[in-house]
Parts: structure tokens; sequence; C-alpha cells
């Protein structure tokens, strides 16, 4: 049980800064998952909290207690592992005292701990295995109990189901969520797969070039992007992107006008519009409704996409359209066959428009809305 | 619903895979005749050992001998003659000593490289590694002039000494190769659960690297062994020689015995290393492939 304060935390390798300066508070008991694109600083982040990498500045604070100078071991902290790091030469139930053994425990509540997360994990069965002797699913399984015997103020994880098949990453992904609501534990999980970190996280906290680019829960990062960086980042198929600017409409009104469609900007949603100001907008693929398919949005706009391809998944299609100028990934429920070059009427639910600045990427949205 | 499993006839398929595997009888020939061309001297060795050294004298080099009794007086000869049984004890210890000292050191020295975090690490490995650039050879001189002075000539300690030094930087080499490509996640789960660097050390690096340790020190065991040059100039008291030296020293100190004796001798001399061997041979194997 344990907070976890990030103090303007950077990682320098040589003169190369890779973390460059992340403040973050972390409740006790919290799930935060930090999502970014490949080097973006979140293994680095987190390894700096393990302690397994020294941090060059800032501060770190578990339970409000300084811990920059720690050794791992007595910062209370555990980690699971993305090659999960199992020692091959140690049967399972080694494997999960090994870290119990070193404190000097007494063999019978060794034992006990040892006990009570095979029964969690439903390891039985493999106690006397080596690593080698286990599959994929039942090594990330000791891994975690390695973890938990140690029964730590914090959890860390490391891209811990990437090493699984789809199917099984699903199942481990409801087992750590289920074992982090049993158990209670402060979590810390690194994931760039948007649905584990979607589904997962309490709050989520996206990264880009070492530093944060959003934190939010889900919702909010979905809902309410702080950038165009997040939106892009968050939701598959991503958000669309449309370049033009803003303009004069009717009734002291104003429009946003580009090449693929012109849209009524609804009042009270946006902050800090000006006439002329470039801005990037952004609609995501749900509120690109081909006509007769799904919920049709209340307000918004008609228009006609031409189909340019289509991906069926089943219970929906992915249509990339042509709308004017511009490309657009459509959503379509209740999937019927399209072709080619098909004319499709469209309603763009632009009452869910985003803005964003065309220089700085930072959203538009009043600030009430954006949170 | 019931799959049909037997689409095809298995057996007959399994069998033409291996026919067409097999052929290649050019090349079973080449390979057999290099082995009668490898093994001719053992050949020799084996049939010399079994003959008395009236028989050997008589008859032709190659011939096969007439008994098998005649092996126990040779190696009786050679054993009280050559001090056998003083070169045996000596070469096991030198062996044994040097080669798992200097692996040990070698161990250490490859995870210091590997994993802890120094400055002037990649001038110390090259430091090492020079040692197995130049050849052995060139250290007999200074050597020999350097334990006169100290009085580690004709030493037991001084001749471990040496083995242990001079089979370091070859095991280092392929050690921090192996070391490199452990998990390093491995370790750094160790130091999480409360492992110190030893711990690391002893507990989990070391067993992983069992295998290739065990292949190296069967290596330089038998390097050690074997050696004839340094064991000759720094260790040449009766007491103190290797068995090779002593088998050297036989040879050249009672010609009359004839080659009978010498390879009698010689045979028994490599039962050790070929008895450890098979011991090891498990772990030999497995060494090799990993280091591979
Ligand atoms: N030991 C190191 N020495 C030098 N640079 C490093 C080192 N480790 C990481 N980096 C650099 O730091 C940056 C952040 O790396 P990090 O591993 O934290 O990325 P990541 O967000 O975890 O990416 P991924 O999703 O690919 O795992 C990268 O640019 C990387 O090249
Ligand atoms: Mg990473």
């Amino acid at each position: 049980m344990a907070q976890v304060s990030l103090r303007d935390l950077v990682k320098v390798y040589g003169r190369q800064p890779a973390v460059r300066g992340i403040d973050l508070d972390i409740q006790d008991r919290e799930f935060v998952v930090f999502v970014g694109p490949s080097g973006c600083g979140k293994s680095t982040t987190l390894r700096m909290i393990a302690g397994l990498e020294n941090i060059s500045h800032g501060e770190l604070l578990i339970d409000g207690q300084m811990v920059n100078d720690l050794p791992s071991r007595q910062r209370g902290v555990a980690m699971v592992f993305q090659t999960y790091a199992l020692y091959p030469h140690m049967t399972v139930r080694q494997n999960m005292s090994f870290g119990l053994r070193l404190a000097g425990l007494p063999k019978a509540e060794i034992e006990e701990r040892v006990a009570r997360a095979v029964s969690v994990l439903e390891l039985g069965p493999y106690l006397d295995r080596r690593p080698s002797q286990l599959s994929g699913g039942q090594r990330q399984r000791v891994a975690m109990g390695r973890a938990i015997v140690r029964e730590p103020k914090v959890f860390l994880f490391d891209e811990p189901l990437s090493n699984l098949d789809a199917k099984l990453r699903n199942q481990m992904r409801i087992e750590i969520k289920r074992l982090q609501k049993a158990l209670n534990v402060t979590t810390i999980y690194v994931t760039h797969d948007q649905v584990e970190a979607m589904t997962l996280a309490d709050r989520i906290v996206v990264m880009k070039d070492g530093l944060i680019a959003q934190v939010g829960t889900p919702i909010e990062l979905y809902e309410a992007p702080a950038n165009q960086f997040v939106a892009g980042f968050i939701g598959a198929p991503a958000m669309n992107f449309f370049a033009g600017r803003v303009e004069a409409g009717e009734h002291d009104g104003l429009v946003f006008r580009s090449n693929a469609f012109d849209a009524v900007l609804p009042t009270g949603r946006f902050a800090r519009l000006e006439i002329g100001r470039p801005v990037v907008a952004g609609l995501r693929p749900d509120d690109v409704v081909p006509v007769g398919h799904g919920v049709p949005p209340t307000g918004g706009i008609a228009a006609t996409g031409i189909v340019i391809l289509s991906e069926v998944l089943g219970g929906e299609s992915q249509i990339l359209l042509r709308l004017g100028e511009a490309e657009v990934m459509a959503k379509m429920s209740q999937p019927r066959p399209v072709e080619s070059d098909e004319r499709l009427p469209l309603q763009l639910n632009t009452d869910r428009l985003h803005l964003f600045d065309a220089e700085t990427g930072a959203s538009l949205r009043a600030s009430a809305d954006a949170r | 619903m019931a799959i049909a499993l037997d689409r095809h006839n298995y057996d007959a398929i399994a069998r033409a895979e291996a026919t067409r595997r097999k052929g290649g009888w050019i090349v079973l020939g080449v390979a057999l005749l290099v082995s009668l061309v490898w093994l001719a001297p053992f050949y020799y060795l084996i049939v010399s050992a079994f003959k008395s050294s009236t028989e050997y004298a008589a008859g032709h080099p190659l011939a096969l001998p007439q008994g098998l009794s005649p092996i126990v007086d040779n190696a009786i000869r050679v054993w009280t003659d050559a001090k056998l049984g003083w070169g045996l004890v000596n070469s096991a210890l030198y062996g044994l000593v040097g080669a798992s000292v200097a692996v040990f050191v070698a161990a250490m020295a490859a995870f210091g490289l590997t994993r802890l975090d120094f400055s002037g690490r990649t001038f110390w490995f090259m430091l090492i590694f020079s040692g197995t650039v130049f050849p052995f050879q060139m250290y007999l001189i200074p050597l020999f002039f350097t334990y006169q002075q100290i009085g580690l000539l004709n030493t037991r300690a001084g001749m471990i000494l040496f083995y242990c030094a001079i089979c370091v930087p070859f095991p280092v080499l392929v050690l921090r190769n192996f070391m490199a490509g452990l998990n390093r996640e491995m370790d750094e789960a160790a130091r999480m659960d409360g492992a110190n660097d030893w711990r690391v050390f002893f507990s989990i690096v070391l067993p992983n690297a069992k295998g290739p340790m065990l292949a190296l020190f069967l290596l330089q065991f038998t390097w050690i062994w074997n050696d004839l040059l340094f064991s000759t100039v720094l260790g040449n008291t009766p007491e103190i020689r290797s068995v090779m030296n002593a088998l050297q020293v036989f040879q050249g100190a009672y010609t009359s015995a004839g080659p009978n004796i010498a390879m009698t001798g010689a045979l028994m001399a490599s039962i050790p290393t070929v008895l450890l061997f098979f011991i090891l041979r498990r772990h030999f194997m497995a060494g090799l492939s990993v280091s591979a």
C-alpha cells in the first residue's frame, strides 16, 4: 500500500536524455499504465522506480520517503519483466522463494507465502518443474508469483504480456486486473498496447520523447485528448485529422473549413479560437457514420465519401474513404459489403469534433470540458 | 465429428524421406579413410604396449602382439623406473588446481566485465585478452629467471601458480561472450529479490554458466596435463615432475628399454584425461553447443 511520487525525474545516458523531467503522483492502490511509442522512455522511467537505473535528476518518493539512493530491495517494489526473467536452474518453488530466502524469512513463513501465491495463480501442479518445462502463460504466472510472495508496496510490470499470443494475452490481462483488485497493491504497468492500457488502467500516462503528453482516466484521454499526439495515439483505428482554418460563419458563429468538409463549430466547446487561425480538426472513425449503420448522430453534417478500401472485421468494417480531397477512416457497424469507388453517404458527428493548434498541436477545447 | 487423421500413409512417407537422406556413400568412404589415417598412431601405440621388448625388436612395428600379458611387465617397469606414480600425482595436482582456479577466476572476471559498471572495462578486457594473443613460449625465459630469483623454480607452488595464471585469459574470452548473452533481466530480477553482486554471481550467473565452465575446465586440464615445455623448464626435479616430463626423462635415460615400454607409459598417462572426458562428456557437449 503506497503512494509513489515522481518529481521532475530525469535520466540521461551519456549526454543523451531518455527521460526529460516527469512529474506524477500515483495514489495508493492505483493502477497506472504508461503508454507511448517505442523509445519514449517508459521502461527507463519504470526502471528508475525499480532501482535498476540511477536517477540522474529529480526525486522519487514512496510513501513520502525519498528513495533515490535506496537499493531496490529496500524500496518495497517487485517487478515482472517482459522476458519473465525466471531463474532457469531453479524450480518454480525455488524461483518464487529465492527473494524470501535471501531476506532470511523463517522457513514456515516462506512456505506459507508461496502456498498462498500458488493457490491464487493455480500453479500447484508445476511447483517442482523448471521454467523450461512450462508454457509461456505458466512462466508468466510464475513471474507474477515471484513478485507477489514478496508482498511489495508497489508492483511494476514492463510489457509483461508482449511475449504471449493474442488469446493468452487477453486471458492474462484479465488475470492481472483481478489480481490487482484482490491484492490492492499500487501498480505501475508499461505497455505499448493501447487495449491493455485502456482496459487495465485507473489512469493512463501517455509519454512522448521522454515527457508526459497527458495523464488521465481512459475516458478522459479518449474524449478530451490534450493534444494532437494523444488524440492520434489513443483509439484504434486512429483519429482522422484534417488541416484547415477557422472562419467567420453566420450569426456570429465560427466555421471550420478544410478541403474535406466545412462544419459549424459548436459554441462553448472550444476556447481561444481566432478567425483565420490555421488549425487541425480531429474526428474519430466512430464519428464518421455511414448512413443506415449504427446510431445516427443527432447533430452533425451530411457528406458523401468514395470507398477506397474496406477491412471486414466481422462485427464491424473499417472503411477508408475519400472525402473531398482528404482520406478518412470510418467505422461501419452491422456491416454490409461495399465496393471500391462506391459512393457512401455519411453523417459526420461534428458535435464531437476536436480542434488542435496547427503549430503546437495543443487542444483548443474549452478547459472546463478538456479537464 | 471425427477428423480423418490418416489422409496419407505417413509410414511410407517417412521411409521415403529416410532413403532420400541416406545416399552419400562417397562421403562415408572419405570419412572412413580419414579416420583410418587418424587412427593409425593409436593402433601403433596399442599394439606396442602389448609387446615385450624382444618381441618388439623381432617383429614388424605394426604387427599384432602375440599375447596380452607383456603389458603388465611393461607397466611395472615404467612405473618404477620413470616414477610414473609421482608424475601422475603431480600432473593431477597441477591440472586440477590450475584449471579450476583459472576457470573460476576467469568466471569472476567475465562477470565483472559484463555485469559491473567500472571505468576502463574495455581496457581491462583487452589487457587480459592480450594474454591469448602472444605465443606462450615468449614467457618461458623471463619466467625461468624470475622463478630462479624468487625461489619458485622446481617447486610445486611455482608450477601451480604458473598454470593458474596462464590458463586464465582464454576462459575469460569465452565466458565473457557467454555471460554477455545471459538474460540481463534475470540478474536484475535477482537484484530486486535482494541479491548483491556476490549473490548474483554465485546463485544466478555461475549455475547457468556451468556448461561452458566445465568444458573450459576440461580443455585447460588437458592442456596442463599435456604440457611438456613449461614443466620441463620450471619443474625438473624427480619429486615435482609432471607425468609427461617424467616420461620424457625416462625415454632419455633408459634408451635400452625400447619403445614398447615408453608406449605403455604413454597409454597410462593418457588414461586420466580420457576418463575425465567420459565423466564430464555430457556437460562438455552441452557447454560446446552453448558457446557455439
Ligand atoms: N542503456 C542505455 N544506454 C543508452 N541509451 C539508452 C539505454 N537504455 C535506453 N536508452 C535510450 O533511452 C530511450 C528510452 O528508452 P526506453 O527503453 O525507456 O524506451 P521505451 O519507451 O521502453 O520503448 P519500448 O516501447 O521500445 O520498450 C531510447 O531512446 C533508448 O535508445
Ligand atoms: Mg521498454
